[in-house]
């Protein structure tokens, strides 16, 4: 019982602190493919900090739901780094929510950043909140998808018996079906977080901003809580998709040794994918807003093809 | 039982004929026909509730009605109905003493309060009625009462038209449901309700068949299904704001509640393609009325359209348990059915905390136009949350109640695989891609409905003079976001009393687990703990800026202008617009919208490198009235035009009609 | 390699093969499209040399070997000299956008998925389970021939159907005899060879090379 609440907070603090840490390594690898030096891979810590000590100016024409919604986006991701099977798959607090849950509590935590940037009166802002919620709208049915054709092969819609189920198939990885949810869900990943080829995080042009238009008017602690955020939805997808789709590594029993296993293992698959990131966002251009569609039903494709191939090939 | 059925109707009695009698008196007319309306709707909510837990009632007028009497009875399913008009009611009634006030002098309000009475009693009747008369003499009850509430300002602009529609609609699916029960009483030889799930399953495959698409047809279009629906974003916004509240949130489902007696109590389990239909029907309207709710620049069209919208989503529930039940899953099928019921439940609360929210922002800024509001969240605080309570809700987001339910309805879509033919498996598929969808769209609808009419800065003047509304209105949406939230943390009060309708229903237990604080579908298939959720929520929300405070985070807060990339001054024109917004949706559902595209540019008379306005117009077509309605309307006329030759105005030509028609009867009926 | 261990990498590998042809409908520049086009190939050589592994049949890898040469070489070689020959020019779009297009491909599939599955369980090699995705490949290519309406790339998508057409023999019976695939191969050289000479006449009367400016033939 004590063990496991341990297991539990320990996993929180690896989402909560390792995310800036994520991002970190992201900006040094592309930094790196680019040709130059980057900026040291704990930069983000150290721009958290500043941010925190910094006053906050909020717009005149802003209401409450300005100053709320950072607290807001940090505590849905701080729940559901409690319900993320990050280390292990027996977490204590994980009966919370299901995969459809978790997707939902993002949802919940868009639909405040979106009221955020309309708050403000600005044109960006409200640009920014239009762009933002058209693509998560669009990716939505390409995760429930996705989520279907796991849940048809797994049995079950609950990330660790997904995990378990997983683990246990020893010719995972040549499924054809698996490999396509895993593709459809990378690219549903990239564009809820705001990478390239959907949105590019490191623009300063206003008119090329998505998730950046809608933060426009942050400062101060509260900027600080939306980048931090931001980090941890990023940690977060990531985590779920390396566990779910290459569930190797993950503790399926409570030992230290499994953990540490866990541990290594999430370092391995993370910086892994963050070197993927890194090198797409370096090798493809952002997408024209209204090419966005077609990625995403593109993707919607390859989810769709995902659940039949599991239908007819079982 | 029968002693809380009488007090309902002599409450709603006394309502009504009172507002008559104080005629002459306007605000005694309001007070004594609202008050007494609510004194019958918590009557009747609580009659709802002694149903549910088991009472039963029976009563047999035998003169009342032609043919067999008027027949009343209430069974678990009859109860729960009761209860959502009681829901819905309750705040409506309420809400109603303060909106009519502006009523006086201009419309008679002994007619309005009369009309309310009769059409809230009518409603709560219809679940009640147990046979063909009874429920039919009821029905058109209902509707004739709501069509003279809709036109209650015949003033406004599009009133009469959308009464209009609305009444001809209503009285074709009335057609509809007259011809399917008048086929299903006469191949089954009774018109009582209790017998005919017995004789329907001897009945032959064809007329079964037909009947269904008769009265799926008539309730379909009550319900507001595509294409059944272009009622609906009529009615809803020429309405008053608690008449739209109660047709959106309660009306409505009395269509479902039709299509559901004839799917599981009158016709027994069907074959395969109706349940594919019903979910097929439910994906499409679910999808298209978002869609059209996302572009619609009137907030109260605009939840017309979403309550198309859920409509769809309670269908897909309805479609999926009947798929399920023809596949031999009872299980499965009550688990979708509890989904579809606690929808049902869960749209009349937060739809009619947004119709009444919508009505309060009409009755302070007088005008439901976005383009001309904003700004309202300083001007009406308290209107502002109520409305961002019913948005999450309908947007189905944690901790809410629309979350639970629609939670509910992606898992039992889910377990379809446990289905082996290939065609419903991709039903199915396509049912939760609709679904998704769906509540993807709601989100950025309400995003949009939201943060437009109330966030930033007001648009007009209206809206900039806009003012909080009385107590009556806010006490009535206050206690309908306090239904979102209990309903949406606590789903086990709702999900005891559901399981034992679903098993009266279909004799099977639905396939999930809960206690008060989770629910679990399917063994392991799937949970959730919404209680644990919000109280999780809560705990980070109090927990962060706490900490925050002791780790010496700088707490300064400065206010200052928006960001302007150095412009000069901000004003209400810099702002998104509601059109704005909608724009990549009509772009990429540009093959479903058609947009009508208009751009204006007026020039300086000096110079053409200045300009003095541009107007720009942007609107969407109704591709189903130009599709669908607009053909079959010309049809008719043309024939009617044909048949017209009949009317010679000659008496003799009159009389050998009547001859001939004689002669024939005589022939063939003796 | 057990049976399932090669089905298990069949099935991948022609759902590579699939995705390229989807590919072709995405890409819009020429030079891309004949890239895809190229690795297809070398996807379906290397799993004829898979098969040929697994079933020791020596004509299997001759047929990959040629595979290579025909498909994977000189084809593209050619194309991409007709390519050269075009230069830029402006093109109509297709009939159907990128995305309602991609849409009618998952719609291909599933047929596709309907009509073989039944053939394909009645099939006891450990092949057979990929069956239709070879025949959506089939059907797709159909689809971008009736879409695109530069020559060129409707070549392509006649190349891409007979790319089906080969997959579909190879996984329902390991491939026809030797001297009939070096017939194909032989006649989809030469077809390519015209196509182009054509293209570059289509292109020094036209200006163009939209195949729908033919009509203008008519009058």
């Amino acid at each position: 019982m004590f063990t496991e609440i341990a297991i539990e907070l320990f996993q929180l603090l690896l989402v909560a602190f390792g995310s800036p840490l994520l991002v970190g390594v992201i900006r040094k690898a592309k930094a790196r493919l680019q040709g130059r030096r980057g900026a040291p891979i704990f930069q983000p810590y150290a721009d958290i900090r500043k941010l925190f000590s910094k006053e906050v100016v909020v717009s005149e024409n802003s209401s409450w739901i300005f100053r709320f919604t950072p607290y807001l986006l940090a505590t849905t991701m701080l729940l559901a780094a409690l319900i993320v099977p990050v280390l292990t798959t027996s977490a204590p607090l994980g009966f919370m929510g299901n995969i459809v849950a978790l997707m939902y509590l993002f949802l919940l935590g868009t639909f405040f950043l979106a009221l955020a940037g309309l708050d403000a009166g600005s044109a960006f802002g409200g640009m920014g909140s239009s762009r933002e919620v058209a693509i998560a709208a669009l990716a939505e049915p390409t995760v429930l998808i996705a989520i279907f054709g796991i849940a048809l092969r797994a049995g079950t819609t609950s990330l660790d018996g997904i995990i378990i189920r997983f683990a246990a198939e020893p010719l995972l990885m040549l499924n054809a079906g698996h490999l396509l949810a895993f593709f459809a869900f990378f690219i549903v990943a990239l564009a809820e977080n705001g990478r390239l080829p959907v949105d590019n995080p490191a623009t300063h042009l206003e008119l090329t901003m998505i998730h950046e238009a809608m933060i426009l008017e942050y400062s101060g602690r509260l900027l600080a809580l939306v980048e931090w955020a931001a980090g941890m939805k990023l940690f977060l997808f990531l985590t779920l998709i390396s566990n779910l789709f290459f569930p190797w590594g993950v503790a399926l029993s409570n030992t230290p040794i499994a953990l540490m296993i866990a541990f290594f293992a999430l370092a391995l698959k993370l910086l892994l994918f963050a070197g993927a990131i890194a090198l797409l966002e370096t090798a493809v251009a952002k997408l024209r807003l209204f090419r966005v569609p077609e990625l995403l039903a593109g993707s919607f494709t390859v989810a769709l093809l995902a659940v039949v191939t599991s239908f007819f090939l079982k | 039982m029968f002693d809380l059925f009488l007090l309902t109707l002599a409450c709603f009695g006394v309502g009504g004929l009172g507002a008559l009698v104080a005629a002459r008196s306007p605000t005694l007319a309001r007070i004594v026909g609202h008050v007494s309306a609510l004194l019958g709707a918590i009557s009747a909510l609580t009659f709802g509730v002694a149903g549910l837990a088991g009472g039963s009632m029976q009563l047999n007028i035998p003169d009342l009605l032609p043919i067999g009497g008027a027949a009343f009875g209430v069974d678990r399913l009859s109860a729960f109905f009761v209860l959502i008009i009681a829901v819905g009611a309750i705040p409506a009634a309420l809400y109603a003493i303060g909106y009519t006030r502006e009523y006086a002098g201009k419309h008679s309000l002994a007619g309005i309060g009369f009309a309310f009475n009769i059409f809230i009693a009518a409603m709560i009747l219809v679940p009640l009625a147990r046979n063909v008369l009874t429920f039919l003499a009821l029905w058109e009850l209902m509707s004739l009462a709501s069509y003279f509430l809709v036109i209650t300002e015949p003033e406004r602009e599009d009133t009469l038209s959308a009464g209009w529609v609305y009444f001809v609609m209503t009285h074709a699916g009335f057609a509809a449901l007259f011809l399917g029960f008048l086929l299903l009483a006469q191949t089954t030889g009774s018109i009582h309700f209790t017998e005919w799930s017995a004789a329907a399953a001897q009945l032959d495959p064809d007329s079964r068949n037909l009947v269904f698409v008769l009265l799926a047809i008539g309730f379909g279009s009550k319900a507001g299904v595509i294409p059944l629906h272009i009622w609906l974003p009529r009615a809803h916004p020429a309405a008053p704001s608690h008449i739209s509240a109660l047709m959106s949130g309660v009306m409505i489902k009395l269509g479902v509640y039709g299509l559901l007696r004839v799917a599981f109590d009158w016709l027994g389990a069907g074959p395969l393609w109706w349940g594919g239909m019903m979910l097929i029907v439910g994906a499409v309207s679910g999808v298209l009325g978002v869609l059209y709710a996302l572009v619609d620049p009137d907030l109260k069209r605009l939840l017309a359209y979403s309550s198309v919208e859920n409509i769809g989503i309670i269908m897909l529930g309805v479609g999926a348990a009947m798929l399920f039940q023809a596949t031999q899953l009872p299980g499965l099928a009550a688990l979708a059915l509890v989904a579809a019921l606690y929808h049902t439940l869960n749209h009349a609360a937060f739809k009619s905390l947004l119709f009444m929210g919508a009505g309060a922002v009409l009755h302070a800024a007088h005008t439901s136009n976005m383009e001309d509001l904003g700004g309202l969240i300083k001007r009406m605080p308290q209107t502002a949350a109520l409305f961002l309570v019913g948005s999450l809700a309908i947007a189905a987001l944690p901790p809410f109640n629309g979350f639970i339910s629609e939670w509910l309805t992606f898992q039992s879509l889910l377990l379809s695989f446990q289905i082996s033919a290939h065609t419903v498996n991709l039903i199915f598929a396509l049912g939760v891609a609709a679904l998704a969808l769906t509540s993807g769209l709601a989100v950025a609808c309400f995003v949009r409905a939201f943060g437009i009419t109330f966030l930033a800065l007001p648009r007009s003047d209206r809206a900039e003079h806009a003012y909080e509304v009385d107590w009556t209105m806010r006490a009535a949406m206050a206690l309908l976001a306090l239904i979102c939230i209990v309903l949406g943390v606590a789903p086990s009060l709702v999900l005891t009393p559901l399981e034992a309708i679903v098993f009266e229903l279909t004799s099977a237990h639905a396939d999930m687990r809960f206690n008060l604080t989770a629910v679990v579908a399917n063994g392991e298939f799937g949970w959730v703990a919404p209680l644990w959720i919000g109280l999780g929520l809560v705990m980070f929300l109090l927990a962060i800026p706490l900490a925050l405070r002791l780790l010496g985070a700088n707490q300064r807060r400065r206010y200052y202008e928006t960001w302007g990339c150095g412009r000069a001054l901000q004003t209400a024109r810099f702002e998104y617009t509601a059109t704005a917004f909608a724009n990549p949706f009509k772009r990429v559902f540009a093959v479903l919208y058609r947009p009508i595209k208009d751009l204006d540019i007026e020039f300086h008379p000096e110079s053409r490198y200045f300009v003095r306005t541009i107007e720009y117009y942007n609107e969407g077509r109704l591709i189903f009235e130009d599709a669908l309605y607009r053909p079959l309307l010309g049809v008719i006329e043309t024939l009617a035009r044909r048949a017209r030759v009949l009317q010679s105005g000659n008496v003799h030509s009159y009389l050998v009609y009547i001859l001939v028609a004689l002669v024939a009867l005589l022939i063939f009926a003796v | 390699m057990s049976p399932e261990v090669l089905s298990k990498l069949v099935n991948l590998l022609s759902f590579a093969a699939l995705g390229l042809t989807v590919l072709l409908i995405v890409r819009i520049r020429l030079e891309g499209q004949v890239r895809a086009f190229g690795l297809q190939s070398f996807l379906l050589a290397l799993l004829s040399a898979l098969i040929a592994f697994y079933s020791g049949s020596f004509e299997l890898l001759g047929v990959a070997v040629a595979l290579v040469v025909v498909k994977v070489v000189t084809i593209p070689r050619v194309l991409n000299r007709a390519v050269a020959n075009i230069g830029l020019s402006r093109v109509a779009a297709p009939y159907l956008g990128t995305a309602p297009a991609l849409m009618i491909c998952g719609l291909l599939t599933i047929i596709a998925f309907y009509v073989m599955t039944p053939i394909a369980a009645s099939n006891p090699l450990p092949t057979a389970d990929a069956m239709p995705l070879a025949f959506a490949g089939v059907l797709i290519g159909f689809f971008i021939m009736v879409n695109r309406r530069r020559a060129v790339t409707q070549i392509l998508g006649f190349l891409m159907l007979e790319n089906g057409i080969f997959l579909l023999a190879l996984l329902a019976t390991y491939g026809v005899p030797f001297i009939v695939e070096m017939g194909v191969f032989l006649d989809v050289l030469v077809a390519v060879l015209i196509m182009e000479v054509f293209v570059y006449h289509i292109k020094d009367n036209f200006d163009s090379i939209d195949v729908g400016e033919l009509g203008k033939l008519k009058e």
